[in-house]
């Protein structure tokens, strides 16, 4: 069963902390705003298995959503976000910015589609999910989408996979910085971009 | 002492090194001049331990320490510097933090404590001041947003922080206006002790005007082909390589 949640009127913080399975439908009234904070850090001791699927419908115009999502994998996690934004009516925005990093043999996906229905005009939304693989052994698969039916609207989307900067690497260990100390920096400079509020920081 | 011999090295499996020989002592200051792609930005990644650059022959030492068989991070502790000559843009690092990072890291090599707060925002603010290099640069993500001149200037910073004895300076004047050259090279003169070398490479005399060489080599293909004195690095200004070949 999804679990069902309702935003109405004035300003909503929801933070989603759990590393386990979990299904959302979300329902964003007219005139409200949603920020959505979104954190899997994965623990040291053992491998996780967070796969949740977010579905989130604007209901009424003037409404918008943040979403950020902050996620680290290791050892054998798996790590899977289904999301959906349901642009059902227009007048609405959403910006949704994900980032993974992703060490071990960790399993990541990111799936992201933005649906704008024929008469959502004058809708903006922009999908963004950048990752970062430490290993070799670490799979991401990124799957940005736009669906668009509306002509008025302003929307983007993007996505990108990387390694570390080999060349990063090697200037922070020329001025003295040990190799995994240089690694966690830069590794921090990538996951720091996305700020969770105070209260999920653990 | 650095000393480096019969030192052969290849990039994409294509050898660039082909036997250099050199012995460079301490206070001592050599030019290393020559044509594009002649192999000195090799030689100089090679001697702090770029990785991207194999070693497959020869001999490295720096004052008896064998080079080849230390990280980048401990020949750094060891002294070496290399101002880069293409400085990497580290976006999300503040340069307040990478200092930090480097002049620790540099305290627990020497076993000595890493310094307070206070004393460190010292250094950063009398180091700036040495280089002329504006707060706002320091406050931003490593050379992020820099100009060249102001990432070859940074350089110059991150080596008055770390205090080295044997620099390299790979074609850190290019880039540079008259004015920022004059700043750059003062500023290196001002933090050379008796002891501190350098390998100074560059395409130009006019570096060499403001920090006098003793020694000047030619490298071509691989393997330096002519070694002289300061009057040199003039002829090859007016002269070119051809010369020389």
């Amino acid at each position: 069963m999804a679990e069902i949640i309702n935003i109405k009127g004035g300003e909503h913080k929801l933070m989603l902390l759990r590393n386990h399975d979990a299904d959302m439908e979300i329902f964003i009234a007219a005139g409200a705003s949603l920020k959505f904070y979104d954190l899997v850090n994965s623990p040291t001791e053992r491998s996780i298995d967070s796969s949740i699927s977010v579905t989130i419908h604007f209901v009424g115009p003037g409404s918008s959503l943040i979403m950020r999502g902050r996620m680290t994998g290791k050892n054998d996690d798996v790590i899977s976000r289904q999301i959906l934004i349901d642009h059902g009516v227009g007048e609405c925005k959403s910006d949704i910015y994900y980032k993974c990093v992703l060490d071990g043999r960790a399993d990541a996906v990111f799936a992201g589609r933005v649906f704008v229905a024929k008469d959502a005009q004058k809708t903006e939304s922009h999908l963004l999910n950048r990752n970062l693989c430490l290993t070799k052994a670490a799979h991401m698969r990124s799957e940005p989408l736009l669906e668009i039916y509306a002509d008025d609207v302003r929307c983007s989307h993007g996505s990108s996979i990387g390694m570390l900067d080999p060349d990063a690497l090697f200037y922070l260990q020329q001025r003295g910085i040990p190799f995994a100390e240089a690694k966690r920096l830069l590794v921090d400079a990538f996951i720091n971009e996305i700020q969770m509020p105070r209260l999920c920081v653990r | 002492m650095l000393e480096i011999k019969n030192l052969h090295a290849v990039v994409d499996g294509k050898e660039i090194l082909k036997g250099i020989d050199l012995t460079i002592r301490d206070g001592e200051i050599h030019a290393l001049m020559g044509t594009n792609g002649a192999g000195k930005s090799t030689l100089s990644n090679v001697i702090v331990g770029n990785p991207r650059y194999e070693v497959t022959e020869g001999t490295m030492t720096y004052n008896g320490q064998d080079l080849l068989s230390m990280t980048p991070d401990e020949r750094a502790h060891a002294g070496i510097f290399m101002s880069f000559q293409q400085p990497v843009e580290i976006p999300g690092v503040s340069m307040a933090n990478f200092m930090r990072a480097a002049v620790n890291a540099l305290a627990r090599s020497k076993g000595v404590n890493a310094p307070k707060s206070s004393d460190f925002l010292h250094l950063m603010k009398s180091r700036r001041e040495l280089v002329e290099i504006d707060q706002k640069l320091i406050n931003r993500s490593v050379n992020e947003g820099f100009s060249g001149g102001e990432k070859k200037r940074n350089e110059i910073f991150q080596m008055a922080m770390l205090e080295p004895s044997f620099c390299i300076l790979d074609e850190t004047d290019s880039g540079l206006d008259v004015d920022a050259l004059r700043i750059v090279a003062e500023g290196f003169n001002k933090l050379r002790r008796p002891e501190t070398s350098a390998i100074i490479i560059t395409h130009y005399q006019r570096l060499l005007d403001y920090i006098r060489p003793d020694v000047v080599h030619v490298l071509i293909d691989g393997t330096i082909i002519k070694t002289g004195g300061p009057e040199l690095a003039g002829q090859i200004e007016n002269q070119g390589f051809d010369w020389l070949r």
